[in-house]
């Protein structure tokens, strides 16, 4: 089955995306910040990681940065609500897939997440 | 006694006593009327008297015709001498203040000199006269005479001694002072004493005497000079001139006693002599009672009006200093009415800003002259001001139209002098002023004593119109120093309305997923159940985002209100918590630990403005989140947890509030810069405009009558301390 990591601190994010996607025999798991989301990614190894660039405890950066040391490879897509060309270019530099910015609906989602994987 | 007939040593005795005769009563009489409520002038007259009575009597007893008066002479020549000693010591006592140290000396001074006074006119005291060595006449000693001459010693050394240990350790104008005391009485002292040797049968003549009287040229000199017992003389004209004056007139006196030896007209003429001089101050002294009591009525008010304008520059409220100009000038000029009318730029026209009137008489007056009124017009033409009678009677002499509506326009504010109130070149205001109750016209030195006002008045209206601004001003910037924090709040708090929304998005396209996966299908009880179940989740995390979003927008809008501008019983916690309910837009709140050490039950209520209040622990918590950020950013310390800790106390009638962080903490050079407004520590302009810690200031100190305090240690913390009034009720 396929693994879908949510790192975001909002608790219905985690909560309503997980069930959505949970219809879809995709395995989700969520994490509420950069600590859980490492541990997660070393454990189970999720096909693509949505990644909340604004988080209390560590950035959406500084998670990619700890990740990109142990998983070169791993797929993110950073979510954002604000367009900050700084965390764009940092982000770009660290390798990411893309970007999609808050407010969005489920069903864009959804496609994006189908679309990267079954790659 | 024939004056010429006595050898020179007698005659030099006899002069320089009564010099010193007349030198001390007139410097003693000098001292005392400087200040007669003083006690140091007062005993100085003492001494002066003793003095005088002791030189008199000397001067007395050596020109007296026979043996008996020379004897009564010599005995109150005594008299004068028993209280030379401690009316002197009384004199330093006084001038140094040490009467605690020196009463009970002082006491048994007086005492011993009354008691010699009751052997005065005894065989005990002095035993008779009889020729000694140079002299004619000498007193022959009796037997308490030897504890006289002690009693005498003792005091005069023991005054000169204290005056002495002064003198060391004096500095500056005291040091001379009590020097020049300190010569001329020494020689006063040794040069009487030199009358003791003839007592001792030892042959010196008593020289030393002759040159008693310098004491009085030392003493003045320390009163002009270094202003001893504070007297200022001041050497005007008229003084100089009448000191001249009478060193003049006693030439001729002279003059005669010498040509004319010791004859009739000496008395007279001497008489004649003291007259003249005290003439002059006799004809001062009536001539300013004199004035005093006809220009009485004039006096009395113009001391009024001077005081009015004194105490007019203080009052910054316009209102109150307006009608406190009519009412003085109602009750100190007693006139029937007074008005005053103020500029208004923006009207053009001059509104009634106060008025004063009778009870009776509550007629409606003008509230308003237009700009162009033949009033104002006059009034920059000339910028004098205006007696109606004057008016009236130019109207009937020139018969002009301008003039008549002048005089129209005054007759309908029943007005007899009008003044022009004018700041720099623009008539500020106008005031009208009714007839006197009295009758009386007004006077050329009321014209000249409200001219005065006039200015005072402008002053005053000028500063109070300059404070009005101002508070609008600081209004302003109260404002603009929000909204500039706002605008740092920004960020936070559309992101916070962003996850609502995106939140509300998923919750919703989950619900819609679930509905569209299954609305086709058929259905079980328990599957629909389930569904149910799930939509009813959904709409719960809906409506509680909604709460969630709305309880952001209220704060804000809160927070945006400029507030009540009353005073109210305000709860200190619940500003705190509205404090730290916005400052979570701008900073990381996750990032500090926020300790509140104090009990909510038991904190005081405090009298203020919430919005206010809320501004100034907004801006307390910012500060602090930024001095421990940098501190936690620049010196990476580890195990460093930045930490704020609030603590309400209450201390007397004020609530002492302390903000307390421990961050980088403020360097000694940049303490005092601190609350000046525009300077800031901050990085960068997004983060500090520089007015936070100057507004806190004004709101508390000036605002909320309290008091602002920081206390910092550069990397230790710093202490934000404030006290603000407890409500009372």
């Amino acid at each position: 089955m396929a693994k879908l990591l949510i790192v975001d601190d909002e608790s219905d994010i985690r909560e309503f995306a997980r069930n959505f996607f949970k219809k879809r025999q995709i395995d989700v798991f969520v994490a509420s910040g950069g600590r859980q989301a490492l541990e997660i990614i070393t454990n189970e190894k999720p096909g693509l990681v949505l990644l909340d660039v604004r988080m209390e405890e560590m950035t959406g950066i500084e998670v990619l940065q700890e990740v990109r040391k142990s998983n070169p490879s791993i797929k993110v897509i950073m979510v954002s609500g604000v367009e900050d060309q700084e965390t764009i270019n940092q982000a770009n530099a660290l390798g990411v897939i893309g970007y999609i910015h808050k407010p969005f609906i489920l069903e864009e989602l959804e496609k994006i997440v189908l679309a990267h994987l079954s790659n | 006694m024939i004056f010429n007939e006595l050898r020179l040593i007698e005659k030099l005795y006899i002069i320089s006593s009564a010099i010193t005769s007349v030198g001390s009563i007139t410097l003693g009489l000098f001292v005392f009327l400087k200040n007669v409520k003083k006690n140091v002038n007062f005993v100085y007259l003492l001494t002066s008297l003793s003095v005088f009575v002791w030189s008199s009597a000397l001067v007395l007893c050596q020109l007296s015709p026979d043996i008996d008066q020379a004897l009564f002479w010599n005995r109150v020549l005594h008299f004068g001498s028993i209280f030379i000693p401690i009316t002197f010591f009384h004199f330093v006592v006084e001038l140094l203040g040490i009467y605690k140290q020196q009463g009970k000396v002082l006491k048994t001074g007086y005492c011993i000199a009354l008691l010699f006074c009751l052997f005065l006119f005894t065989n005990l005291f002095i035993n008779g006269l009889h020729a000694k060595y140079d002299f004619r006449i000498w007193p022959v000693p009796g037997k308490i005479y030897p504890f006289f001459m002690l009693y005498h010693n003792f005091y005069a050394t023991y005054s000169l001694w204290i005056v002495f240990l002064y003198f060391k350790k004096a500095k500056g104008i005291i040091r001379e002072q009590l020097k020049w005391i300190l010569i001329g009485v020494s020689i006063a002292f040794l040069g009487g004493g030199t009358n003791y040797l003839y007592f001792y049968n030892i042959p010196f003549p008593p020289i030393g005497n002759i040159f008693v009287f310098l004491y009085i040229v030392f003493l003045a000199y320390s009163i002009i000079k270094y202003r001893l017992m504070d007297i200022r003389v001041v050497f005007t004209k008229v003084g100089i001139f009448l000191t001249v004056y009478t060193l003049v007139l006693g030439f001729p006196i002279w003059l005669g006693f010498k040509l004319l030896g010791n004859g009739l007209w000496l008395m007279p003429v001497t008489f004649m002599g003291i007259l003249a001089t005290v003439g002059p101050f006799i004809y001062l002294f009536i001539q300013k009672k004199a004035e005093n009591r006809i220009l009485q009525e004039q006096h009395r008010y113009q001391a009024t009006l001077r005081q009015a304008s004194a105490g007019m520059g203080k009052i910054k409220d316009l209102k109150k200093l307006l009608n406190m100009i009519v009412y003085v000038l109602r009750s100190a000029v007693q006139i029937e009415h007074a008005l005053i009318y103020i500029h208004s730029k923006a009207q053009k026209k001059y509104i009634l800003g106060a008025s004063e009137m009778k009870s009776e008489q509550r007629t409606q007056f003008a509230e308003i002259i237009d700009d162009n009124s033949p009033l104002v017009s006059h009034f920059l033409e000339n910028k004098d001001s205006i007696v109606f009678e004057e008016i009236k009677q130019k109207v009937r002499d020139f018969k002009s139209d301008q003039l008549r509506q002048l005089e129209q326009v005054i007759a309908s504010l029943n007005g007899e002098l009008l003044l022009p109130i004018f700041t720099d070149q623009n008539l500020a205001a106008i005031i009208v002023m009714g007839k006197k109750e009295s009758g009386k016209p007004y006077s050329e030195d009321d014209l000249a004593v409200f001219g005065i006002l006039a200015n005072q008045t402008a002053l005053a209206i000028e500063n109070a119109q300059f404070y009005e601004d101002m508070q609008l001003t600081q209004q302003q910037l109260f404002q603009a120093e929000k909204m500039a924090t706002i605008g740092t709040m920004a960020d936070g708090l559309s992101h916070q309305i962003n996850n609502r929304f995106h939140a509300l998005g998923f919750i919703a396209g989950d619900a819609i997923d679930t509905i569209q996966m299954n609305k086709q299908k058929e259905l079980t009880q328990d599957k629909m159940k389930e569904i149910f179940v799930e939509l009813e989740r959904a709409f719960v995390r809906v409506q509680d985002n909604v709460v969630q979003g709305g309880e952001v927008v209220q704060g804000l809008l809160r927070y945006t209100r400029k507030g009540e501008s009353g005073f109210v019983p305000v709860d200190v916690d619940a500003v705190l918590k509205a404090a730290i309910e916005m400052v979570q837009f701008k900073i990381k709140i996750h990032e500090l630990k926020i300790i509140r050490d104090y009990d909510v039950a038991t904190i005081p209520k405090v009298k203020g403005n919430f919005t206010q209040l809320q501004e100034v622990f907004f801006n307390l918590i910012d500060n602090g989140y930024d001095a421990m950020m940098q501190r936690l950013n620049e010196k990476k310390e580890a195990g460093y947890q930045p930490t704020l800790t609030v603590r309400i106390s209450k201390e007397d009638s004020y609530a002492q509030i302390i903000f307390e962080d421990n961050g980088i903490g403020v360097k000694d050079d940049d303490m005092h810069k601190l609350f000046t407004p525009f300077f800031t520590t901050k990085l960068s302009s997004k983060k500090g405009t520089g007015l936070g810690l100057y507004v806190i200031k004004k709101i508390v100190e000036d605002n909320h009558t309290g008091e602002v305090q920081m206390v910092s240690k550069y990397m230790h913390g710093t202490q934000m301390k404030l006290r603000l009034p407890i409500a009372i009720g």
